[in-house]
């Protein structure tokens, strides 16, 4: 599905990346964690698009998409949501999904709004449709994210820390919507999360960062009992 | 005199409405400071002249013609010029600087320092309210220039095209996320800002002859009513257009007609003093 070949990212010399490999198997739901600055972000942008590696390839279905432009990397199936949401505060909530509807690489059958609306609504935005995006609250706007990404019709979702700032009653709830993009949908996730307990009792793999470099990769359980993972979360 | 300087201003103000709604549209979606709006403004009315005067095109059809081909020239500039300096806005600042001054002498080398005016479209006066004869070519100007803001409106409030260029200007990454294609849309959006001078530039040089730097208080004034009116706001500028437009020719009536750009400039520092961020503008966040 999504194959990363010993990507490198280097800020003037700092390398926030280096040599990373990886490879996601479709339909699974992959878990990125790594403590704060592993380079899990740099990770997810230089996969999306933001900007280029500075060494290494990715692979998207077999095609290379290396420092494709980020609106081509969108249409060949990628979508990404962010920390922090960034929805268009002057537009509705339809408007906004509806600006990813318009643009997917496959012809739009129905119009533009009946889709637009639909995936609000299957996020839980649907009575909020004509709501302006400034006027969401915190779990609105990252519903609102979630059903942009997903209008862009993706096969490969990456989540950036989805569940920050959420009590614990929304976490459980969006880790069944994740579920269900999994099960019923048939999307393949990218992960990062902080939230330990969702992110190791959802995923199926595991890959963890550590300083620009890959620590390990494996099951949750097999993760949760590696020295060097603890080492690295806990320090000596 | 008072209704005869209404009129004169509501014509003006519709006019750099159009003006400043072509800059306010380029400075919010792609950032750039388009120095030489007023001479693609001035590029249209010699394109609508050549065509109906010297090969003798019906006015509206000449018209038409000339704002397409200023369109293209606006994407030819953006594909030549603007895109390679994506990222540093002074870049662009300081080119289209000199455009507007390279074009001004290829104007005046080619066309010559007379003025050119291209046919009016209707002739005669027309009596309003039996109070004063105004000019039919500047009533035919004010109801031009009002459908076109009006459409301008509609392309961005209502269409796909305009919901893309809403998103890119609030936030271009994002949009990119989605699925826009910015680049592309870059070049329609400068081609389109450039259209809009060419708009205001064929409706009004039939009133106004073009003369190679005609267009620099155009663009002047444009720059100062998206400022007045608030950056990135269409409302912003149609009302800041239509103030500059009434305050320059009421002034210039009541007070002195070479005072006519000054009133206009302490409208400006006054509603600046008051509301940094212009009428209808957002603070920055």
């Amino acid at each position: 599905m999504l194959e990363g070949k010993e990507l490198t990212k280097r800020f003037g010399g700092i390398a926030a990346l280096s040599q990373v490999s990886f490879a996601l198997p479709e339909g699974l739901i992959v878990g990125l964690i790594g403590p704060n600055g592993a380079g899990k972000t740099t990770l997810f942008n230089s996969i999306a698009g933001a900007f280029k590696p500075s060494s290494g390839q990715v692979i998207f279905k077999g095609k290379e998409i290396t420092g494709l432009s980020t609106d081509r990397i969108c249409r060949r199936g990628i979508a990404r949501t962010f920390q922090v949401t960034r929805p268009f505060d002057e537009m509705t909530c339809l408007e906004n999904v509806g600006v990813a509807v318009i643009n997917r690489a496959r012809p739009v059958s129905s119009p533009w709004r009946d889709a637009a609306y639909e995936t609000l609504r299957f996020v839980g935005l649907g009575n909020q449709a004509d709501l302006e995006a400034k006027r969401l609250n915190l779990i609105e706007k990252k519903r609102l994210e979630m059903a942009r990404a997903l209008a862009t019709e993706p096969s490969l979702l990456m989540l950036d820390e989805v569940l920050g700032g959420l009590n614990s009653r929304e976490i459980g709830e969006a880790v069944d919507l994740i579920r269900k993009l999994r099960d019923e949908w048939g999307l393949t996730v990218f992960w990062i999360e902080h939230v330990m307990g969702a992110i190791m009792s959802t995923a199926q793999r595991i890959i963890v960062l550590d300083q620009g470099k890959k620590l390990m990769e494996g099951t949750p359980e097999e993760v949760a009992e590696d020295r060097r993972v603890i080492h690295a979360y806990l320090g000596e | 005199m008072l209704p005869m300087a209404l009129m004169n201003g509501l014509v003006m103000g519709v006019i750099y409405a159009l003006a400043a709604l072509g800059v306010s549209l380029v400075v919010g979606i792609m950032n750039v400071i388009n120095f030489a709006h007023g001479e693609f403004y001035i590029l249209a009315g010699y394109f609508s002249y050549l065509f109906a005067d010297t090969l003798g095109l019906n006015p509206i059809l000449s018209m038409s013609l000339a704002v397409g081909m200023v369109f293209l020239f606006g994407i030819v500039i953006e594909y030549t010029i603007i895109r390679p300096t994506y990222g540093n806005h002074m870049y662009s600042l300081i080119l289209t600087f000199i455009l507007s001054i390279v074009l001004q002498n290829a104007y005046l080398l080619i066309f010559g320092p007379y003025p050119k005016k291209p046919p009016g479209w209707v002739k005669g006066a027309t009596n309003i309210f039996g109070d004063f004869c105004y000019g039919n070519q500047r009533l035919a100007a004010l109801a031009a220039g009002t459908v076109l803001i009006v459409a301008v409106f509609l392309l961005i409030k209502k269409t796909w095209f305009g919901r893309m260029i809403r998103a890119a200007s609030q936030d271009r990454e994002m949009a990119e996320l989605n699925g826009v294609n910015t680049a592309l849309l870059n070049t329609f959006s400068f081609g389109l800002g450039c259209a809009l001078a060419a708009a205001a530039g064929v409706v009004l040089a039939p009133v106004f002859p073009v003369t190679p730097t005609s267009g620099v208080p155009v663009a002047l004034t444009a720059f100062v009513v998206v400022v007045l009116g608030g950056m990135g706001s269409m409302w912003g500028c149609v009302i800041g257009g239509l103030i500059l437009g009434l305050v320059e020719n009421l002034g210039a009536a009541f007070i002195s007609t070479g005072y006519k750009h000054l009133f206009g400039f302490i409208i400006l520092i006054v509603v600046l003093a008051v509301k940094p961020s212009g009428l209808f503008g957002s603070r920055e966040t």
